[in-house]
């Protein structure tokens, strides 16, 4: 196993070798390239399995020399990379508790969805081993991502995923939603991205260190400085905006719906299981920024999570396409995962992004099957009974459905009790006069627990249950095959157990060690966090109960009630059902105050600089022109005038002058005789 | 023997081979091709060792050239002590490997389509490739000056002669404004020799005088002389406007050597001249350089978006891209040597960055304009359908030029911006601004261009050449390389870039 851990590299030298060799070999390989994608990522997922046997054997993160830093337990450093005056960027990857467990959870969708996708794909696609390569290019970027041990490498890291997330948005660029789905995913992630990079060099510039561990030492000194607390509050809110783009949080969430226009596979590792994580896993990796910096924050934090998690699962309730409903979720969800991080949950918060990439990944592949077997239908109004068509999509759909909505028993259920756990207790001394506001985004992730529950049910209802909506479409559906089913099952086993290794309440009866071991195992030193039985279980009181009562409504309105009476409701309830249908016009509103007005001040600049800058450079040129005119001009009238009157004048006393010589000699004598007389007289006179 | 003498074998090599062809008949097209590409060449490999040596040369000690390596020097015109005296540094033999790099590439990019007067075009980039490599290694104003001026006027027939058509005005507009640009710092530059008595034109050694000045009306307006002659060349924004439409007209390998190399003569001569020169007037007037740097940042981006003319996008782009350069340049007059350096060395970064990618955007629009014959946008479509490998190319590059981690032009952006970033403060958010929008048309003119269903009236068009591949490629490998490990330019650069953010923190200088 050491020799596993000694060598983290190669997991992500893999995927880096497999999108490198299928893009090489492309028109060789063409379908076979799954097999070198799923190979690869078979040994990758064995490798980190290993990595992540060998971490816990280290046992539990040693006392870190500074706060809200964990130990890696391998560093590997390429000092000399970029190196920039007397600073220096050096790549380094690291390997501690989290990054094991982050990279299993990355592996293992991934081989789930490379095994997948080579059923998914009809036979006639056309860039099927594009697909290929942008996954492994992207499972390459995610594995960066969590290896990095500094900020600079993982922003390339989350950059790289950016691109591939752009390059699989836009799979099928023919059509016109995924054009314009992958220009939005890049920009709106991008807005964010500024925000991160700002972030960067504002500290950089205090502490000049961009390395977990020198962060971790320098910000505590820092911020005893008021001034550059205040800076840092600024950073780190700015860091916190890349998290807003790329997890898809209010208001940045515009682009994840729109990212479905994918293949369904590609939504499933990108935009359910891990990208869109990165936003959490990077706000994880850098508290010692947040954490030591003035509180606000993180409460920022806090109440962007759990404000975003309520909305997106209001919108979820009314979406027809199943992905897009999957979609919604997956911002809520995240929101759960940034709420748990801004209330200071900080190991509850990595323990729901791992459950839920795994429920998430499951839901996603289980819906592709839906939708690959219902001639690529995604509405949901034209599905249903599908459950004895597909028995094996209908029984991991399951599974993911109940640890979605927070079964007991499913690994949503025990990470989501962990969650609002954490946000319950949170008691933020700014907000200490005002502790109702304290209680808001528990308050806020609470219905937002229930409306999971329901829009699920009313997805699954919808879907698997009820009679067929479209006789012609059920005739044809028909279970997918192994390739595909296989995939689900193996998502399936962690999306209902895992939860196990962290069941706080079930340990109080059991005592059984290892059903706490995730929480040990993810726990991030300075940040102690002890909480009363009490508590706990009225947490889990409070959380089941809105999940059930969830469901029940969900299967009330839906199997009981009906549709003409559900017409009627929405009726009643117009206003608020536009509203919501509508996604709260946040599109509209971008369309209006941000697209069109960019374009109409680029048209401006453009006719500014045609015609005013470049104008003025014609001008002088034109005035150049001119004045060369004038000067033509005026040496035409003027100075050869000027010039020609001599010569007129010249000719004028010539004329005049001529008259004396005459050719006599006679004359010129007396002349001269005359000249002499005059001489002397004069000389006469004057002397 | 060779090595004592390598930067004037770089120099003038290629005018050997143009004098050589002026005697080969026009007629013999092949042998004229053979010779330009040759006479190219020539210049990389002799530039090649240079590199490999660079650590194991020590740098020169003299007065006249500390610092420096591969020294020559012999008078020239002993009455105003002007020399003729070579060397390089980091910021000069970076962009005398580039340019050596692109002007045989740009040959190669040439063969097959300009068909027209082959013999005259091949001379004149020769010629070309004489002047700018010999404005990267002189380390004498006057000789300096002399190739500034011999640029011009084989640019001005490249595209006067070959060019669009509206080629005649945006060959005069290059010309004159470039020319009244290099009239007014030589003015600015003999007015400082004359009021320092320093009695030579020897860069460095003026730099050692004038750096002494007082901040006067003068000394700024001589500053602001040399200043001015130079930005029109990077181009600086608002002196930009020569540029897209130079662009438009030229024929694609000399639109490839216009921003490629053409551009970087004038950042080059900042770092080598008007900042060391008079930094204590750089460093009062900094706030204004900055100002100029990120208006061109958002101003170009923003102005590129909105342009119909894939050609002119990029032309565009190219005064978004030396916005970060002057960004840099201005930081460092302020900041303190440390992070200075670390301005520094992203802005020069990025010039280096956009001398590989720029190049290879407009060889890629060219590829396009050879076969549809069409720049505009709007009469594009469908290319990955059409052409798989030519719209690859053109999203890689995009992709580059948009500053994509992973490739180059991301690490020179990023590190200005931290360098930048202390000077200025929230300020850069303006250029991240800049990013954003510089994002946005390339995803916008790549789904125009490369995405959405094939055009029926492009069906059927032969795909890349083995001739493009092999321009693309060297310049593709380097985008990668130095986007996955900039250490190898970095560290080439950095004495220079030590030197020069201490000269323009005031400190050293007397």
């Amino acid at each position: 196993m050491e020799f596993f851990l000694d060598n983290f590299w190669v997991i992500a030298a893999l995927p880096l070798f497999a999108s490198a060799f299928i893009a090489m070999f492309a028109r060789s390989l063409r379908r076979n390239a799954w097999i070198v994608g799923a190979a690869s990522m078979g040994v990758a997922l064995l490798w980190s399995l290993a990595v992540l046997v060998a971490v816990a054997g280290h046992g539990e993160a040693g006392e870190a020399a500074a706060n809200y830093l964990t130990t890696p337990v391998r560093h590997l450093v390429w000092a000399d990379w970029a190196p920039f005056g007397p600073y220096r960027i050096s790549l380094g990857l690291m390997v501690d508790n989290l990054t094991a467990l982050m990279l299993v959870v990355v592996t293992l969708v991934s081989f789930a969805v490379q095994v997948y996708s080579q059923g998914y794909f009809e036979p006639s696609e056309r860039r099927f081993t594009r697909f290929y390569a942008a996954i492994n290019l992207f499972t390459l970027g995610m594995l960066g991502l969590v290896l990095a041990d500094n900020l600079f490498l993982l922003l390339i890291s989350w950059e790289i995923m950016g691109l591939c997330s752009y390059l699989l948005i836009g799979h099928w660029y023919e059509q016109e939603w995924p054009r314009y789905g992958q220009i939005k995913a890049f920009l709106t992630t991008r807005v964010g991205d500024i925000g991160l990079m700002l972030g960067i060099w504002m500290i950089f510039m205090v502490t000049r260190d961009l390395t977990w561990e020198g962060l971790a030492v320098k910000i505590p000194e820092a911020v005893q400085n008021p001034a550059t607390a205040a800076m840092l509050a600024l950073a780190a809110f700015f860091i916190f905006t890349g998290a807003i783009g790329k997890s898809a949080q209010f208001p940045l969430h515009v682009w994840l719906p729109d990212a479905m226009a994918g293949p369904t596979p590609g939504s499933a590792i990108i935009h359910a299981a891990t990208m869109v994580a990165a936003g959490v896993y990077l706000v994880a990796r850098s508290f010692m920024i947040f954490g030591n910096v003035p509180e606000w924050v993180l409460i920022t934090v806090a109440f962007v999570g759990s404000f975003t998690s309520l909305f997106a699962a209001s919108i979820a309730t009314l979406r027809h396409d199943i992905k897009e409903v999957l979609a919604y979720s997956t911002i809520s969800q995240l929101g759960y995962m940034i709420m748990a991080m801004g209330v200071g949950g900080w190991a509850a918060g990595n323990f729901h992004m791992v459950t839920h990439a795994f429920f998430k990944a499951l839901l996603f592949l289980a819906a592709g099957s839906v939708i690959a077997a219902h001639h690529h239908n995604q509405l949901l109004h034209k599905m249903g009974g599908l459950r004895k068509k597909m028995p094996v999509t209908f029984i991991t759909w399951m599974v993911g459905y109940l640890a979605l909505v927070g079964f007991p028993g499913f690994s949503g259920f025990f990470s989501k009790d962990e969650v609002l756990l954490a946000a319950y207790t949170w008691q933020p001394e700014a907000l200490a006069g005002v502790p109702w506001v304290a209680k808001l985004p528990f308050t806020m992730a609470l219905i937002t627990a229930f409306l999971t529950a329901y829009y699920m049910t009313r997805a699954t209802y919808l879907a698997f249950f009820g009679e067929p909506r479209d006789q012609e479409l059920y005739e044809h559906a028909h279970e997918s095959p192994k390739v595909m089913t296989i995939p689900l099952v193996l998502l399936a086993i962690p999306a209902a157990l895992s939860g196990w290794f962290w069941a706080a309440l079930p340990y109080h009866f059991t005592h059984a060690e290892w059903m706490k071991s995730l929480e040990h195992f993810l726990h991030l030193p300075g940040l102690e966090h002890s909480v009363a039985f009490a508590q706990e279980a009225t947490v889990t009181g409070m959380a089941t109960t809105a999940g059930l009562l969830g469901i029940f409504v969900g299967w009330y309105l839906y199997a009981k009630v009906k549709p003409e009476t559900r017409a009627a409701w929405i009726e009643a309830a117009k206003p608020l059902y536009t509203l919501i249908r509508n996604k709260y016009y946040v599109d509209e509103f971008y369309e209006m105050a941000i697209i069109r007005t960019t374009q109409a001040a680029a048209r401006m600049i453009a006719w500014f600089d045609d015609h005013v800058v470049d104008g003025l450079v014609n001008l002088v040129g034109d005035i150049g022109v001119w004045f060369a005119e004038a000067s033509a001009w005026f040496d035409r009238n003027v100075i050869d005038v000027l010039v020609v009157m001599w010569a007129d004048i010249s000719r004028a006393f010539g004329s005049v002058f001529r008259r004396l010589s005459t050719g006599y000699v006679q004359q010129y004598m007396v002349t001269f005789a005359a000249a002499v007389v005059a001489c002397v007289v004069l000389f006469q006179v004057f002397s | 023997m060779f090595m004592e003498h390598a930067l004037s074998w770089i120099v003038f090599t290629p005018l050997l081979f143009a004098l050589v062809m002026l005697f080969v008949p026009k007629t013999k097209e092949k042998v004229l091709w053979w010779l330009a590409g040759i006479g190219s060449t020539i210049p990389l490999l002799l530039v090649l060792p240079l590199l490999a040596n660079w650590y194991s040369t020590p740098a020169s000690t003299e007065p006249w050239a500390e610092g420096m390596k591969f020294v020559e020097r012999i008078l020239w015109i002993k009455e105003i002590g002007v020399h003729y005296t070579l060397g390089v540094d980091g910021f000069g033999i970076t962009m005398l490997a580039l340019s050596c790099l692109l002007f045989p590439l740009s040959v190669l990019a040439s063969y097959g389509y300009i068909k027209d007067r082959v013999k005259d075009y091949l001379i004149l980039m020769l010629i070309l490739m004489t002047g700018t490599n010999g404005v990267f290694v002189t380390l004498d104003f006057m000789l300096f000056y002399v190739f500034w001026e011999i640029v011009l006027l084989p640019m001005y027939f490249l595209i006067g002669i070959w060019g669009g058509p509206r080629r005649e005005y945006a060959a005069i507009k290059f010309f004159l404004y470039t020319l009244i640009g290099s009239v007014i710092m030589l003015v600015g530059a003999i007015y400082l020799y004359v009021r320092t008595g320093v009695g030579t034109f020897n860069m460095l050694e003026m730099a050692r005088a004038t750096s002494g000045l007082p901040v006067d009306t003068l000394t700024t307006f001589a500053f602001f002389a040399l200043l001015v002659g130079f930005a029109v060349k990077v181009p600086m924004f608002p002196l930009h406007t020569w540029l897209p439409d130079a662009h438009v007209e030229a024929p694609t390998p000399v639109s490839m050597l216009l921003a490629g190399i053409l551009l970087k003569l004038g950042s080059y001569a900042m770092v080598r001249i008007s900042h060391p020169w008079l930094p204590q007037v750089a460093q009062r007037y900094a706030g204004l350089l900055f100002f100029f740097g990120v208006v061109a940042v958002l101003y170009a981006a923003a102005a590129a978006m909105a342009q119909k003319d894939f050609k002119k996008q990029v032309a565009y782009s190219s005064v978004n891209h030396m916005g970060f350069f002057v960004m840099a340049l201005a930081a460092a007059s302020v900041l303190p040597p440390d992070l200075g350096q670390v301005a520094l060395a992203g802005g020069y970064f990025v010039t280096i960055a956009h001398g590989l990618i720029s190049p290879l955007f407009f060889f890629a629009v060219g590829m396009f304009y050879e076969r549809t014959h069409t720049r505009e946008l709007s009469k594009l479509g469908g290319m990955f359908l059409t052409v798989p490998v030519i719209s690859f190319m053109t999203a890689f590059v995009a992709f580059a030029n948009l500053g994509l981690p992973g490739l180059a032009g991301f690490i020179g952006e990023f590190i200005t911006l931290t360098g930048t970033y202390p000077a200025f403060g929230l300020w850069v958010l303006v250029a991240g601004v800049g990013m954003v929008l510089t994002a946005a048309w390339h995803l916008l003119t790549m789904r125009d261009v490369l995405l959405g269903p094939a055009k029926k009236e492009y069906e059927g068009l032969p795909d890349v050449t083995w001739k493009e591949k092999l321009v693309f490629a060297p310049l593709a490998v380097l985008i990668v390389l130095f986007g996955v490990w900039p250490a190898p330019v970095l560290n080439i650069l950095s004495q220079s870039i030590e030197t020069l953010s201490q000269v323009l923190a005031l400190i050293g200088g007397n």
